[in-house]
């Protein structure tokens, strides 16, 4: 069964996931609703909707923090350490790769998605990494 | 690190879950203390010290679990 601590802790990753969620989904929609979907305003205006959602989920993490006890700290420092230099490391060849267009790969869509691509695999694989990393940590600790 | 903290835990017929409770931690980190692959802070140390009402000293145990 679930301590008060873990559902606390539950709770403030729900509700900066899904808060963050509906705020993005919300504003965007209401922009997306007046603005036309390509246009420099409509970037400018996504992305502060983006920033607020975000900001959102950062409140909920912050005294998510503080609501972990040290053990659970020091397994997310070594999760995040060693998971982003792993990930760092494990893309670079994957980017080079890229770069050097070994796949000769047809590109007809515009520069920004390819950046949001690259920062998006970038993403995945430091969360994969931490996952990878933090459950080992607590593994270790059994 | 070894420690007495089951033993001290059983003498009050205390689950992880408990003394978790009573500390303030996750039952992970009672458990990850009590079979000594994770060391807790010096606040935390004085507070399993101050539930138990003894010193520091004689819970946790230096080196290889000899006499402090």
């Amino acid at each position: 069964m679930a301590t008060r601590r873990e559902l606390t802790i539950a709770g403030y990753y729900a509700v900066a996931t899904i808060g963050s969620l509906v705020i993005w989904l919300a504003l965007a929609l209401s922009i997306l609703g007046r603005e036309p979907l390509h246009g420099a305003t409509t970037a400018w205006m996504l992305t502060g909707a983006y920033v607020a959602a975000m900001a959102w989920a950062v409140w909920f993490v912050l005294r998510l923090w503080r609501r972990l006890d040290e053990a659970a700290r020091e397994a997310q420092k070594f999760a995040w350490f060693w998971g982003s230099i792993a990930a760092l490391l494990l893309t670079a060849p994957v980017m080079l790769f890229f770069r050097l267009d070994a796949l000769q790969l047809p590109h007809a869509q515009s520069p920004g998605l390819y950046f949001g691509l690259g920062w998006a695999l970038l993403a995945l694989a430091q969360c994969l990494c931490f996952l990878v990393a933090w459950a080992g940590w607590w593994q270790a600790k059994r | 690190m070894k420690n007495r903290l089951k033993v001290l835990r059983a003498e009050r017929d205390w689950s992880q879950a408990d003394l978790a409770e009573r500390l303030d931690v996750s039952r992970q980190s009672v458990n990850a203390i009590e079979t000594g692959k994770y060391d807790p802070s010096l606040p935390l140390a004085f507070r399993i010290a101050r539930l138990f009402a003894q010193p520091i000293e004689s819970i946790f145990l230096d080196g290889d679990g000899g006499a402090p």
